[in-house]
């Protein structure tokens, strides 16, 4: 996967650091392609997501209970972003501890559906992340990545090519 | 031999100094999105995540888990579960339940927080080599930290 990992300057703060997915060739980032696609119909949806991602950066940290758990594989830390109660909107990320998280993207999930995998799009998206997850334990594995400034954040090489073997 | 290791170290040093941070993008679209918040909707949200996140520093300062909690204050677990995820609507009658489970007053949930994410996780770094995926509880960072959880975030 062709991609590269970028902090969102807007919601990076004292408490997180945001960062999301730029995929190789593209101009826009996988959470503003979110955004876009999803700002007409989930108007107040998407303002409580920016609104409680802001307070995550710069207030209260990326507490575990913000997110739902096990939306990925196994401890690769693929969660969704806890919504409103009767929202259908579903924001893929990845969590590291309460100082850094990984926006994907997302899309509607209709209630009745029980999974990720019952939907083309929230499929795709999910994918997406766990392969993120992937590369990037693997480069911090490596060293190519590592926790720095006494683990607040992430420093080293953030692009990631096509044919790299995770 | 003495000066080789110098060298080692010094070429060390200096690939540490060549890691950079990831590049920062700025998002009109995010800040269009925020501007168009109102002080009142602003406010709401900061609200209900900053309750989230006094409560779940309560319940782990106490050594609790959310089961116990959950049975502590008479309810089911997925409620606990609602409360911390920062999107709930608390009742007076709620944190009144809640204040009295904990032995606080009301104006606990409302005064700035004592321990910030961020300060915690300094102390954690400095302990280990970076975070793993999931969360330290107060308890076991006031641990393997070795004092008590009452930083105050600079």
């Amino acid at each position: 996967m062709n991609f590269e990992l970028v902090e969102i300057e807007e919601l990076s703060g004292r408490s997180a650091t945001i960062y999301t997915v730029l995929p190789g060739g593209a101009e826009q980032t996988v959470f503003d392609m979110f955004l876009e696609e999803n700002q007409g119909k989930f108007n107040d949806e998407i303002k409580f997501i920016v609104s409680r991602l802001y307070d995550i950066g710069h207030r209260v940290g990326a507490r575990e209970g913000f997110f739902k758990p096990n939306e990925g594989k196994p401890g690769d830390g693929v969660c969704a972003l806890f919504d409103l109660p009767n929202s259908k909107l579903r924001l893929y990320c990845i969590r590291y501890g309460n100082v850094a998280v990984i926006l994907g993207g997302g899309g509607e999930k209709p209630k009745g559906m029980r999974t990720w995998q019952e939907s083309g799009k929230l499929s795709e998206e999910a994918s997406r992340m766990i392969e993120v997850s992937k590369a990037i334990m693997s480069r911090l594995k490596s060293g190519e990545i590592e926790w720095a400034r006494g683990g607040m954040g992430l420093e080293g090489d953030f692009n990631f090519e096509e044919d790299e073997d995770y | 031999m003495e000066w080789d290791w110098k060298v080692i170290l010094i070429l060390r040093k200096m690939k540490t100094i060549d890691k950079k941070g990831a590049r920062k993008v700025s998002s009109p679209l995010i800040s269009a999105i925020m501007e168009g918040l109102t002080p009142a909707e602003k406010m709401q949200t900061a609200v209900k995540m900053q309750l989230a996140a006094k409560l779940d520093d309560l319940v782990k300062q106490r050594g609790w888990s959310k089961g116990e909690f959950a049975e502590r204050v008479g309810k089911h677990p997925s409620e606990i579960t609602k409360w911390l995820s920062g999107t709930h609507n608390f009742t007076t009658d709620t944190l009144a339940e809640i204040a009295v489970t904990l032995e606080v007053t009301m104006d606990v949930f409302f005064s700035p927080e004592r321990l910030e994410s961020r300060a915690a996780h300094v102390l954690i770094s400095a302990r280990s080599k970076g975070p793993a995926v999931g969360t330290w509880t107060l308890g076991m960072l006031a641990k393997a930290s070795g004092i008590e959880p009452k930083v105050k975030h600079g």
